[in-house]
């Protein structure tokens, strides 16, 4: 064991990857030792799963080097790679729900054989988790195991093959506090075996707890590698999420009215039932817009559903104006004027194979004037629509386009369009700016500051800081399906925000 | 230099219509390499079907009659694949929908109500026994997520024994060996049009055919059926209630197979009689297919249709081919059409290596 | 009534036909079974059922060998399957819409070929073909009543209570089995194993195809000797019901299987018997039940996850 000359395990130099003019990753570098845990810190779009991807073979950098156990390696997959000793556990799991651990691990393997020998293979694999100090059933289907127990079959995955490196993409963004300690309790046996541990995160006391060493990403670039004894929670947040912003859209102040939109002591399940928002608590403003920050994963998609009327409200209450919600539908829902602008434009906000002018009347297409009788009134929709596309300034060949086709951009604008033509009370935007460019972007905000003039309110949730700060009124942090915390625009600083969305209070 | 094999976004109506006619174009070779390995003149065979169908009035006349059942039973798919719910029970409905007109015929046999009364109400009843025949695969897929595919099937063979069943026994002809009720009223019977021998259905069957047009492209409903179809997500989020649209869809489908067979034993037969489908149901799938799922593809594939089965019959005269050909003609469109739709999806890319 | 058809020895003979029904019923539904358990919805049974009794009963009658015909049954339902393959696995063309175009053309290609290869066919002069006998497996064939049931069938039989074990045996204790079944609940573990999803897949439907031939196969060659149209009388959807019905279980859709063929063997006895029902009811018993059985078994929860759904690598 060559300890004297200590070459780092992994060496990532100069690492580029672009897609089309987005440059995820710029020139990042950055080592790993041997036996050790290293924590890949960044915020959403900062570069991390790109460059977790190309160190586990997903994707090939675009120019750079990766040095593994002293040689340059290029993997042609994630196979390759976990054969040559780098392996990854994804934060959505890849596991069969209906066969047990065993069956997940070993599926595929070449050591296994043509016909199986299950009850070896389980032999070997309970030696695994006794090395680790972790027991449970493995002949339990992988659907009746909690979230930490899937976890860690993708990590016996690994290490079942052997790995001298694994990758860990934020691996305790669905685990109870409980289960993050057991988590980390594997991680340092991981170590003392030799195996070098890189934990994706954006969760401060996660880093200061376990790591030795912690990599900044910002923007696709490396920002710093410094000792964690070095650092401070404080320290690391401002590299984490920078300077302050400067402030580039105009925003009056409006005179705020009485609460639009009031949730109360929300729980909302996610689809394997677990509690995906969890007594979460917020009160909208007519004339302010209310800016929810968060990681993805802590609840937000859960609470649009609900807000919206596609998910059921285990607990709790939603008013609208006052007016309970509930259990309404979601066309009640938005009758009642509640608009919304989904994540997933293309898959939850339109209908691809529908023309703009279709897609302009989802939702709405039972209402007066454009439908009457059960008779759509096509000219009244098409003036509307040619209406929408110039009010909105819709990039589009006409109202008989197909939408699939239109760009980003526009196809927010479309949702936009559809969504504020019709009385507003409150909206609902999730991520209302993503993938749009600078103009795309800026037209979105001056939509929503017009909003504002009438008194509606709107409640922003996105992960992007800088959005926040130009719009936002308020701050709320939501973390693991709670509101964590509260500033107003003149009280927040990047800092601030930065260390709730990381989970310090 | 590399090329690689990616997925278009979007066909586009030009490459979409090139494929159509690749299809067809793939599928009169292949027919005629048939008929020329049969050791018969592909020119006489394509004349003497052209003959049969369109040569005369007569056989224009013979064509229309033809495709007025499967003109609509292809409509009444039209109404469930547009929403993705795979209704093939369109042979059933169609049976419940002749049974329920007969049933009233039979049940109520001195009406005396004039023809103008008497027959739309009968078409009613048929449509009613067809929805209803529709209905409860649709009920039970909205309801209960049933798969919705077998279940009409099966439905399918079930009425079918029963109307065997009842033809075999109190709705037989008293004194008849055959499986056939009496011969209906007259006041029943579908008017003729211009003296000829094309019923009334025909123009029920097109009229019914702008119907379906209004509906699915005019009509709120026929929007939710759409939505329903092409983003059930999308459309949830939006206040459809999918699983209502699930239900209206195979009634409505259900209703329109069952006036298929009203029309066809009110226009033809004048009585039940067992086979007096010779499979439309399916052949309505299958011109549902071919019509691209739109009203007017319909009535253009229903006619060819009917006229390769009208020129199948003259071209039997003129050769060995049997009639049977027809049939694996227009599947293999079919087949041709789904091929080249997707094979026109995908494109070749060049891609720079990468140093 | 009952008591003389208890008596009668004719218990016997139905159970003995039940068999005969349902392994002509389980084989196609153990092709259908890889099928979707690899994650593809085949809804083309009924048409590679019936292009397989065709071809089994053209080899046979061209050969004058039965297992030939059994063997020309299998390469139909494997050509079959393959153009299934092609549009729905290779293609990803919507599997629903391909599955019931294949049925469509399958069905309309050997009614084609019959017809021109024996034309002038009326009921007088049948093609007909000198079918499979009962094969008595010495010894165990003697004992009384048993022996009758199960161990004096065609061969075609005990080769389905054979390919039932087999099938059982690869999905649960093979390593190709294991990745199949993978690849139908998250094929996306598949692909980062590194192995070739629509490979796997297009092999599943290969098999699948045979499968349905050789049950058409068994339909034609054995106790019939002949072929009409609509021979197969809407089995190959009662297969895939019968998947639906056992779980998607190898042992749960012997059963299924059995109980399908007892039904239909039930059926022809009871005409037989005068019993005063109409026979119609006893013909529709069949597609009845397996309606039940559907609504029955709609939570059932063996359903492959991803079945029908097309794996496209993110």
């Amino acid at each position: 064991m060559n300890s004297e000359v200590d070459s780092p395990l992994l060496s990532v130099e100069n690492l580029c990857k672009s897609f089309g003019k987005f440059v995820a990753n710029d020139h990042v570098s950055f080592d790993i030792e041997k036996g050790q845990i290293q924590c890949l810190l960044g915020e959403n779009g900062a570069g991390k799963s790109t460059l977790a991807k190309c160190i586990y073979g997903a994707s090939k950098p675009d120019s750079g080097r990766i040095i593994f156990k002293g040689q340059e390696v290029t993997f042609s997959s994630p196979r390759d790679a976990i054969r040559q000793g780098i392996g990854m556990v994804h934060q959505h799991f890849v596991l069969s729900e209906p066969m047990n651990a065993v069956e997940n691990i070993i599926v595929g393997e070449e050591s296994t054989g043509a016909i199986l020998n299950l009850e070896k293979e389980t032999i070997k694999i309970q030696n695994l988790c006794d090395q680790y100090g972790v027991t449970f059933d493995l002949s339990l289907p992988v659907s009746q195991l909690s979230v930490g127990q899937q976890q860690w079959i993708e990590i016996l995955k690994a290490l079942y093959v052997g790995v001298d490196l694994l990758l860990l993409d934020e691996p305790t963004a669905v685990l109870t506090p409980q289960e993050v300690d057991r988590l980390f309790a594997v991680i340092s046996k991981m170590t003392a075996e030799g195996i070098s541990v890189l934990l994706i995160t954006h969760k401060l006391h996660e880093v200061m707890e376990i790591s030795k060493k912690v990599t900044v990403l910002r923007r696709g670039k490396t920002i710093a590698t410094v000792e964690t004894k070095n650092s401070s929670k404080a320290s690391l947040a401002k590299l984490l999420v920078g300077k302050n912003f400067d402030f580039k859209v105009n925003k009056v102040k409006v005179k705020l009215s009485t609460p639009v939109l009031e949730i109360e002591n929300l729980s909302v399940l996610r689809d394997n039932q677990t509690l995906a928002v969890n007594q979460l608590s917020l009160t909208v403003h007519g004339g302010e817009i209310l800016g929810l920050a968060g990681v993805s994963g802590n609840g937000q998609s859960e609470l649009f559903d609900a807000l919206v009327g596609v998910r059921q409200a285990e607990n709790g209450e939603i008013r609208l104006s006052g007016e309970v919600i509930n259990n309404c539908s979601p066309a009640e829902i938005s009758n009642k004027g509640m608009a919304s602008v989904p994540q997933d434009r293309l898959k939850q906000g339109l209908v691809g194979n529908f023309s703009v002018k279709e897609n302009l009347i989802l939702g709405v297409h039972n209402n007066k004037p454009y439908c009457s009788g059960g008779v759509l009134n096509w000219k009244t929709i098409m003036d509307y629509s040619q209406d929408a596309i110039s009010n909105f300034d819709i990039r589009t060949m006409g109202p008989e386009q197909k939408v699939e086709q239109l760009s980003g951009g526009n196809l927010q604008k479309v949702i936009l369009a559809r969504e504020l033509s019709h009385s507003v009370k409150a909206l609902i935007a999730s991520s209302p700016t993503r993938g749009l460019d600078i103009n795309a972007s800026y037209y979105v905000y001056s939509r929503f500051l017009e909003l504002l003039k009438i008194k509606a309110g709107i409640l922003l949730i996105s992960e992007d800081l800088e959005e926040l700060f130009n719009i936002a009124d308020r701050i709320a942090v939501i973390y693991n399906g709670s509101i964590l915390g509260e500033y107003s625009i003149e009280d927040a600083s990047t800092e601030k925000i930065g260390l709730l969305m990381a989970g310090v209070k | 230099m590399a090329y690689t094999i990616e997925k278009r976004k979007d066909i586009g109506i030009l490459l979409s219509s090139l494929s159509i006619l690749v299809a067809l174009t793939v599928s009169i070779l292949a027919a005629s390499g048939m008929i020329a390995l049969y050791g018969e003149d592909v020119g006489i065979v394509l004349k003497a079907i052209f003959k049969g169908s369109f040569g005369s009035m007569s056989a224009l006349i013979d064509t229309l009659i033809k495709a007025t059942p499967i003109l609509l039973t292809g409509l009444a798919t039209i109404v469930a694949f547009r929403a993705k719910v795979w209704n093939i029970g369109q042979e059933g409905q169609l049976y419940a929908g002749a049974m329920g007109a007969t049933f009233v015929i039979l049940t109520f046999p001195d009406l005396n109500l004039p023809a103008v009364i008497h027959i739309p109400f009968l078409l009613f009843a048929s449509m009613i026994s067809g929805a209803i025949w529709g209905g409860i695969p649709g009920y039970l897929k909205a309801r209960y997520n049933v798969n919705e595919i077998i279940v009409t099937v099966m439905l399918n063979y079930i009425i079918q024994y029963l109307c065997t069943f009842l033809l075999n026994g109190p709705w037989q002809e008293p004194g008849s060996y055959y499986y056939n009720t009496v011969k209906f009223p007259e006041s029943t019977f579908l008017p003729l049009l211009f003296d000829t021998r094309l019923h009334l259905g025909f123009l029920i069957a097109l009229l019914t055919a702008f119907l379906i047009y209004f509906l699915i492209w005019k009509m709120k409903l026929g929007f939710e059926i759409r939505a329903r179809g092409d983003n059930p997500i999308a459309a949830n989020y939006k206040g459809i209630n999918t699983q209502r649209v699930t239900l209206i869809t195979m009634l409505l489908s259900g209703a329109i197979a069952g006036l298929a067979g009203g029309v066809e034993i009110l226009g033809i037969h004048h009585k039940l009689i067992w086979g007096f489908s010779s499979g439309f149901g399916f052949t309505g799938i299958l011109i549902c297919l071919l019509g691209r799922s739109h009203p007017l593809g319909v009535v253009i594939a229903s006619i060819f249709f009917g006229a390769l089965h009208n020129g199948s019959s003259a071209m039997q005269i003129y050769s060995e081919i049997p009639r049977s050909f027809v049939n694996l003609i227009m599947g293999l469109i079919i087949v041709m059409m789904l091929f080249w739709e997707a094979v026109f999806k995908y494109r070749l890319r060049r891609i720079e290596n990468v140093s | 009534m009952l008591v003389d058809f208890l008596q009668s020895g004719l218990i016997i003979s139905v159970l003995a036909t039940a068999v005969r029904m349902g392994t002509i019923l389980l084989l196609a539904a153990l092709g259908e079974l890889i099928v979707e358990r690899a994650g593809v919805l085949n809804l083309s049974v009924e048409g590679m059922m019936l292009s397989g009794a065709f071809g089994g009963f053209l080899g046979a009658y061209y050969t004058n060998s039965l297992w030939l015909g059994v063997l020309s049954a299998i390469i139909a339902g494997l050509l079959v399957s393959a153009l299934f393959g092609l549009l729905a696995v290779i293609l990803q063309i919507d599997q629903t819409v391909s599955g019931l175009t294949v049925n469509i053309f399958a069905a309309g290609l050997t009614f084609y070929l019959y017809r021109t290869l024996f034309p002038n066919v009326g009921a007088a002069n049948i093609p007909a073909l000198k079918p499979f006998s009962k094969f008595q497996i010495p010894y165990l064939s003697d004992i009384p009543i048993i022996g009758k049931i199960l161990f004096s069938q065609y061969a075609l039989s005990y080769i389905a209570f054979f390919m039932m074990l087999l099938v059982a045996f690869y999905l649960y204790r093979t390593k190709s089995g294991l990745i199949l079944r993978t690849l139908g609940e998250n094929p996306r573990a598949v692909d980062m194993k590194g192995i070739n999803v629509t490979r796997y897949r297009f092999f599943a439907v290969l098999f699948g195809g045979m499968m349905a031939g050789l049950a058409g196969a068994f339909i034609t060659l054995a106790s019939v000797g002949i072929f009409v149209a609509d021979i197969t009388s809407g089995r190959g959807w009662l297969a895939i019901a019968i998947v639906i019905f056992g779980d998607w279980k190898p042992v749960k859709i012997l059963w299924a299987s059995l109980f399908f063929g007892f039904i239909d063997a039930m059926q022809m006895q009871l005409q037989a018997l005068g019993v005063q029902l109409p026979f119609q009811l006893f013909l529709a018993m069949p597609y009845i039940l397996t309606t039940v059985a559907v609504f029955l078994a709609r939570k059932r929860s063996g359903a492959p996850l991803a079945l029908g759904v097309h794996y496209v690598r993110e």
